[in-house]
């Protein structure tokens, strides 16, 4: 939402279209989130822009291997860092850009089989619960931007969104988000 | 002495070239690492935001490289190349998890899924979560909950609306992420009073679960967790959060939902449910979650191995100064004693009144 609130660019485009696959009714529905490609990208961008665990929770090694030709002893930690990847220049186009139309050519996923894109992991430990997650979040986004009109308090622009983070488990942001709602008049 | 001494430079000359040429002979090339300290390696690179300065580390030594985190090497992995190596050539050698006092002592003896280490118990409780709890199915049965839950954020947003205020969309999320997420796995919300007290206490588990435990790290630097009260607060967080979780239970088994239900069912049963019905059917549940005369027991075993750890160390703690103070003493002794001895024909009245003096006579003069 930070981002949307940021980019207004964005959020209009996602608008139009979480408004016009909804049509008339006045709320989103589970069914409706399929037809939704932007909202899909705008959350696989905000994953990659800002993964909630940013180094995946750590791994150890079990027994001595070689790794593209360095040997890593048995009790070796790793540390996948998801938040370089997501803005490596060498994976990504303008990574440093919030962009969600890069999404939309491309059949990148965050389930763990393209590994520029993991926040929640790949492969025997990568987290079970993707599916329970996106759900919720899919249709909470969709509704919160076909329901209400969004701006920051007090006029300010995006540009003036305090993005900091706050250190934890899950990096979050450091001053809640505060934003003030317009209810959404279908004409 | 000179013997002595010249035998120690050799011995040690003698390791030294021994180590020299078993290195040439296993010869093992390790990932690039940063310069570290002694003692605590690159743990005073890091700062508030890890993934920050790695990344600017990553950028001089590569998409692998080799950190210390005090005595344990770890792994800093910084592409998707070579994130592909980890996780998908080589997941098998990479599944296991490294030990975490937080989770000992908040998730009983680490014996969740997400932070027990590789073997038959966490491919159970895997098998159990994929199939019976995340499973496809069990996610589209809640869609009940969700799209209600959705509609009361609305709500409440609307109500901000009418009144100009507003909106705290950092709580609303938060809120209605818990709400879901408390209705999925324990079958209703906690808001209100009963639920201020398990918000706060959610709160704490979370902060104390993402704090580092130095003495993970630096072994000899784990009673900095006992002083500094992270421990103690840790327990206490663990304490609470076992008796809520009991009551829950309790409330699942007096509501007669122990065990009735069928587990792969399409209806909408909250996780609590599932395991309460796994555990009587003795389904793939021998070491589950659920058996609560285990939970007891392994928080028990953790919160004594702390008590332990404590007690160690202190009692390491006075051995070591207890036997450097011997040891010195035993040197300084031997060293006068083996002077003496080589010189006593040259000071010889000397020696023997100092000798005298230091009550050293009974000792074979």
């Amino acid at each position: 939402m930070s981002e949307l609130l940021k980019q207004p660019r964005v959020m209009h485009k996602l608008q139009e279209e979480v408004r016009s696959v909804v049509g008339k009714r006045s709320h989103v529905t589970e069914d409706d989130l399929g037809e939704m490609k932007y909202l899909k990208a705008v959350i696989k961008e905000s994953l990659r822009f800002h993964p909630p665990i940013p180094l995946i929770v750590p791994r150890r090694c079990m027994e001595d291997i070689k790794v593209k030709g360095y040997d890593i002893g048995a009790g070796t930690q790793v540390l996948v860092n998801a938040w370089a990847i997501g803005r490596d220049s060498s994976c990504w186009d303008q990574p440093l850009v919030f962009k969600p139309e890069r999404f939309l050519s491309s059949s990148i996923d965050f389930k763990g089989h393209d590994f520029e894109l993991i926040p929640f992991g790949a492969g025997r430990r990568g987290c079970p619960g993707v599916a329970l997650a996106t759900s919720i979040v899919e249709l909470v986004i969709a509704n919160l931007v076909h329901q209400f009109d969004w701006s920051l308090p007090g006029g300010a622009s995006g540009e003036d969104l305090d993005m900091s983070e706050a250190a934890g488990l899950a990096v979050h942001r450091k001053s809640p988000l505060l934003a003030v709602a317009t209810a959404y008049q279908r004409n | 002495m000179l013997f002595f001494t010249v035998f120690l430079l050799c011995l040690s000359l003698v390791l030294i070239i021994i180590k020299l040429y078993s290195n040439e002979a296993t010869t093992k090339i390790s990932p690039p690492s940063p310069p570290r300290l002694p003692l605590l390696g690159n743990l005073h690179q890091l700062g508030s935001f890890p993934h920050r300065t790695l990344q600017t580390l990553a950028q001089n030594y590569g998409p692998l490289m080799l950190l210390h985190f005090g005595t344990v090497p770890v792994l800093v992995v910084s592409s998707a190349d070579a994130a592909r190596e980890v996780m998908k050539t080589h997941d098998l050698v990479f599944s296991d998890r490294p030990n975490r006092t937080m989770n000992d002592v908040l998730l009983y003896g680490s014996k969740d899924l997400a932070s027990s280490t590789y073997g038959e118990y966490w491919r159970q409780i895997k098998s159990v979560s994929v199939l019976h709890l995340l499973s496809t199915k069990r996610v589209q049965s809640f869609r009940f909950v969700r799209e209600e839950e959705t509609a009361r954020m609305m709500e409440n947003i609307r109500q901000c609306c009418r009144d100009s205020l507003p909106v705290n969309l950092t709580d609303t999320c938060a809120a209605v992420t818990n709400d879901v997420a408390c209705r999925v796995a324990l079958g209703r919300r906690y808001r209100g009073r009963e639920g201020r007290g398990f918000q706060k206490l959610l709160l704490e588990f979370g902060e104390l679960l993402g704090a580092v435990c130095i003495g993970d790290y630096v072994p000899w630097l784990h009673w900095v967790g006992q002083v500094s009260g992270l421990f103690q607060r840790a327990n206490r967080v663990a304490k609470h959060l076992d008796q809520f979780i009991d009551e829950v239970i309790e409330e699942h088994v007096r509501n007669g939902r122990d065990g009735g239900v069928d587990v792969d069912s399409e209806e909408q049963n909250d996780f609590v449910d599932v395991l309460l019905s796994m555990e009587k059917n003795r389904v793939n549940t021998t070491h589950s979650l659920i058996d609560r005369t285990a939970i007891k027991a392994l928080i028990l075993v953790s919160k004594n191995t702390i008590v332990f750890f404590f007690f160690f160390f202190f009692f390491f703690f006075f051995m070591f100064f207890f036997f450097f103070f011997f040891f010195f003493f035993f040197f300084l002794f031997f060293f006068f004693f083996f002077f003496f001895f080589f010189m006593e024909w040259i000071f010889y009245p000397l020696v023997t009144s100092v000798l005298f003096c230091s009550g050293h006579v009974c000792c074979g003069y």
